[in-house]
């Protein structure tokens, strides 16, 4: 970010939201906001002008609150590292992407308000912070379309792939014909998803992309296709009869990528505003490594299928096209069909209507449309 | 449109198209009086017939032509389909000087179309100079140093022929760069600019065709990303990034221009038969497999 560009930031207590809220009744928030959380809103009453100053008066400050409170777009940014899950929103009037405000939990249940000029003041030093330093291209062992199902898969092939390296290492076995038992990946997959742990891949991605839920996650093994298709895996058999797949190019090569450099991940959605409601207009999962930048955009077509575009860019790509993106999420509508430049939006999905199912044989809660049970391997109905 | 009727099209446009050249040839010799001279005054009256009728027989060939869906952009996942004529050579979409092709609107981030082929038989006879390239396929450093710019690699059949697309995408658009001639043409569309600053119109553009450039080795491009394939026949379309199982790659075929015109063919000029490490179509890596098999005892 240039000099001089840096942001007017602002502390301020959750509880206090409430009151704020309540002192100025044309700022009630709308559902783009973070601050529609109830909890934030709650709060015993307290003298805002002594605790805060002025500042309560000021015209920057009483904007940056119309931001927040009364957004045209917002932006959900999830991060995962060593810090463990953090989440961040940013809040914006128009297309413009001008006079931004970012909310960040701070410490003792404060929230942290930042706000930029322009929507690239934010995103372009956060995304070189985040990107990998790489500027030679790298192989996309998943190029565009994959279906969502198809991505699952590949995501926990390269999982596999990890906890067979993370084994081998412990019983100090080298081998050069990687393979993994058939059901064994089936079944660590549903684990997998179950678990929501961030430290691998497959849960990582489903817990930073917001809004993922709204997508349907079947196990499937029809979906398996596409780890045959692009070599991930292979057919085989052990001497005792058992299937296995054998990792081929693209599984050993994203597997040892992820094994030996990935550490963080970032998600984020933009959603804008049109009529009463938001609409998603981009969903992205990133993943840096050594060799690129993992970006996985979801989307759905016209028929309404799940889809993904994943791309391995550098550091450079990857801040264009999330320059590139937003901004063409953020042309309205009408202008969009005037210049047949429409891109396909994924509507918004009540997190709270994804089905709750569970096994009838073991009782283990089972994921939205899989056929099988992930824990006991049961058909499902 | 059936074989038949095919055949009967292409006779009757490219009858028309030469007997146009021959009266233009004709118009353009000294008249007296020019204007007033009654033989001119005729030749053009045949002209203008002949070239409505001419008009009518290209879009009756053009819409008859198939819309294949031929390749996908690495960068949306979008289909880029193309009317071409794959049910031979003989068709004037595979005119070199005067191609006959749909005006067509590729998307966003279509940049080049290049190709190969491959012959299987005799080509079919047609008076018009035709040079689908060389036999196997190939990309261009050029273009791919770019970071932008990817290449996807696939196939479809011309008649009997096997022929090979390669289609350049490049996101953001590559300005201010050559492109290369469309897949069989002496040309290319370059389109305009609509700058604020600086507007200019689409146009034409033609470029010598240098072999030299030509890289037939394809594994580092697919290794680096650079190049991705689609598999023969494959109507899905599915894009591929990895190397193991490619069937393009180490395809045996000449790697020099392959020409023809009523039936003859002819090469830019033959490939040494000992290859040496200075020519660029020297395949290093095949060369170094076969020194190991050697080395092993296999060779």
């Amino acid at each position: 970010m240039d000099k001089g560009k840096e942001p007017i930031r602002l502390m301020m207590k959750k509880e206090d939201i409430g009151t704020f809220i309540s002192e100025n009744p044309g700022l009630l928030p709308n559902e783009g906001s973070v601050l529609t959380q109830e909890s934030w809103a709650k709060g015993a009453p307290r003298d805002l002008k002594k605790v805060y100053g002025d500042k309560m008066t000021q015209e920057a400050f009483l904007d940056m609150m119309t931001t927040v409170l009364q957004p045209g777009w917002y932006g959900a940014v999830r991060l995962v590292g060593s810090q463990g899950l953090q989440e961040a929103w940013i809040h914006g009037l128009d297309a413009k992407m001008e006079g931004v405000v970012l909310v960040e939990q701070g410490e003792a249940g404060a929230l942290v308000l930042a706000r930029y000029d322009r929507l690239q003041d934010w995103l372009d030093p956060f995304l070189k912070g985040i990107a990998a330093e790489t500027e030679l291209p790298e192989a996309n062992y998943l190029p565009p379309k994959t279906t969502f199902e198809g991505l699952l898969f590949v995501l926990h092939a390269v999982d596999a792939f990890r906890r067979m390296s993370y084994e081998n290492m412990l019983k100090h076995i080298f081998s050069d014909q990687p393979y993994v038992i058939v059901s064994d990946f089936l079944k660590t997959m549903a684990d997998a998803l179950k678990s929501r742990d961030i430290r691998w891949l497959l849960p990582a991605f489903m817990e930073v992309t917001p809004g993922v839920e709204a997508y349907e996650a079947k196990i499937d093994p029809e979906h398996m296709a596409v780890l045959f298709e692009q070599d991930f895996f292979r057919k085989g058999k052990l001497a005792s009869g058992e299937d296995v797949l054998v990792f081929g190019e693209a599984g050993q090569v994203m597997g040892v990528e992820f094994f030996r450099s990935w550490y963080n991940s970032y998600g984020m959605r933009f959603a804008v505003k049109e009529g009463q409601g938001f609409v998603t207009k981009e969903q992205w999962f990133i993943a840096p490594t050594l060799l690129g930048n993992h970006l996985i955009r979801l989307d759905k077509d016209d028929q309404g299928k799940s889809y993904v575009n994943h791309q391995m860019f550098t550091k450079e790509q990857l801040i264009y096209m999330a320059q590139s993106l937003l901004k063409n999420a953020f042309i309205p509508r009408a202008t969009k069909e005037k210049h047949k430049l429409e891109p396909k939006t994924v509507p918004e999905i009540e997190a709270g209507n994804t089905e709750i199912r569970f096994c009838g044989n073991c009782g283990a809660q089972v994921i939205p449309g899989a056929a099988f049970c992930g824990s006991c391997g049961n058909k499902l109905a | 449109m059936n074989q038949e009727e095919r055949k009967q099209l292409l006779e009757h446009l490219l009858s028309l198209r030469q007997s146009r050249e021959d009266l233009l040839f004709k118009m353009d010799q000294p008249f007296e009086g020019k204007g007033q001279n009654p033989e001119l005054a005729s030749l053009q009256e045949r002209l203008e017939q002949e070239e409505k009728v001419l008009k009518q027989l290209k879009e009756r060939y053009l819409e008859n032509l198939p819309v294949r869906k031929v390749s996908r952009c690495p960068f949306t996942g979008n289909v880029f389909s193309l009317s071409i004529d794959d049910e031979g050579l003989d068709g004037p979409w595979w005119d070199y000087d005067w191609p006959e092709r749909m005006e067509s609107q590729p998307h966003d981030t279509y940049f080049a179309l290049d190709g190969a082929l491959k012959l299987e038989g005799s080509p079919e006879w047609a008076p018009f100079f035709c040079s689908p390239g060389p036999e196997v396929p190939f990309v261009l450093p050029r273009l791919l140093k770019f970071v932008q710019v990817k290449a996807v690699l696939s196939s479809l059949k011309i008649g009997a022929h096997q022929g090979y697309m390669m289609v350049y995408y490049a996101e953001p658009m590559l300005e201010s760069e050559l492109r290369v001639n469309d897949w069989g043409t002496g040309r290319y569309w370059e389109p305009g600019h609509l700058l604020p600053e600086l507007w200019t119109a689409g146009d034409y553009v033609s470029i010598d065709p240098n072999p030299d450039e030509y890289d037939f080795d394809l594994e580092p491009w697919i290794k680096s990303g650079k190049l991705l394939w689609i598999s023969p026949e494959d109507q899905t379309l599915t894009l591929h990034g990895h190397v193991s199982r490619c069937p393009y790659l180490n395809l045996l075929g000449k790697r020099r221009l392959q020409h023809m015109q009523k039936g003859e063919i002819w090469w830019d000029e033959e490939e040494d038969e000992i290859q040496n490490e200075d020519d660029p179509a020297f395949d290093l890596a095949h060369f170094e497999s076969v020194i190991e098999a050697i080395e092993r005892g296999e060779g």
